[in-house]
């Protein structure tokens, strides 16, 4: 049974890759993975990896930030501070008769937000900030290609 | 659209203190890591990522299911969050200026030592502009797929790709001291 070769990559096509993606086979797209892997491992693949290579290397000198036990501890508050308020909403919304003892069981932070406030409109592109809608990021900061 | 973190979000909407810790385990250190990136500024960082959190709180009982992943959300607001603050702090550049923007190798390249190294690197990415420090954020040092940072950053795969080419070469100017 054939082997089924990987689909062959160019050095152009090579090195458009690495300087985008850098050194890392497995930061390389899917489709083009495998042929990639393959010219990386050619003599002309080798030199080309050079320059990527150093600056993954030196890229990878940054270190991650550990969340400390106070900014995981005062999240967590303010979780429990909202929670702490949708239950008060939902009290008041039955004592209110905005929704019957029957939904209250089911309702959700987003009911208990509809009903006190005006809803928030989770929004896909997660545009909301402190200054409101932030304009969208099309419209601000353009990099063409 | 088949989303890992559903179940957290089902049970925060639903007020599990145990589903909110789990979250905050999950995304905490990945949210503060782009704040951190973004920013270069760590006490601001926190500031943005305990933002995001509470948006996370707020709106988990909204969240539809099916139009986009939550980690996209997530990593939607907090750039967001963080384009706010460099806005504020007035050193946006709308366009890529090349005259407002030195991208010569630091004063100090190549003459630090392992300990300040990480410094080096995170003023380095402070340097570009913001779009490509963006791209380099999500892909580079969030490990995500092309087609992850592509929907968080709302453009098509080859226009990311363009920005985290640009970054790079951009990046290896700058750190040329660095990487000799």
């Amino acid at each position: 049974m054939t082997e089924k070769k990987a689909p062959s990559i160019d050095r152009e096509a090579f090195r458009a890759l690495i300087d985008a993606y850098g050194s890392s086979p497995h930061r390389w797209p899917d489709t083009v993975r495998d042929g990639a892997v393959s010219f990386m491992e050619t003599e002309e693949g080798r030199v080309l990896m050079t320059d990527a290579d150093q600056l993954d290397a030196v890229l990878s000198r940054l270190q991650s930030p550990s969340p400390s036990t106070r900014l995981t501890a005062s999240i967590l508050a303010d979780g429990e501070t909202w929670l702490a308020r949708r239950t008060r909403l939902r009290r008041w919304a039955i004592s209110a008769g905005l929704i019957g003892v029957g939904l209250a069981g089911g309702l959700t932070g987003a009911v208990a937000v509809v009903v006190v406030t005006p809803p928030p409109a989770l929004s896909l592109n997660g545009t909301m900030t402190a200054f409101g809608e932030l304009q969208s990021d099309s419209e601000w900061t353009q990099e063409a290609p | 659209m088949d989303d890992p973190d559903a179940d957290l979000v089902e049970g925060i909407a639903s007020g599990d203190p145990q589903a909110m810790r789990k979250m905050v385990a999950a995304k905490l250190p990945r949210i503060l890591l782009v704040a951190t990136r973004m920013l270069g500024d760590k006490g601001e960082a926190e500031d943005v990522a305990q933002e995001t959190f509470l948006r996370i709180w707020k709106h988990a009982g909204g969240w539809r299911q099916g139009r986009a992943k939550f980690d996209t959300w997530a990593h939607r607001v907090v750039l967001n969050l963080c384009y706010d603050r460099l806005r504020r702090r007035r050193d946006i550049l709308v366009a890529e200026a090349p005259e407002m923007v030195d991208h010569g190798p630091l004063p100090d390249a190549g003459l630090l030592s392992d300990d300040r190294d990480g410094e080096t690197v995170q003023r380095a990415l402070q340097s570009l502009a913001p779009r490509q420090r963006e791209a380099i954020i999500l892909v580079y040092y969030q490990d995500m797929s092309n087609r992850d940072a592509a929907d968080v950053m709302q453009i098509k795969v080859d226009a990311l790709e363009s920005l985290l080419a640009r970054g790079r070469r951009t990046l290896r100017v700058i750190l040329n001291g660095e990487m000799t």
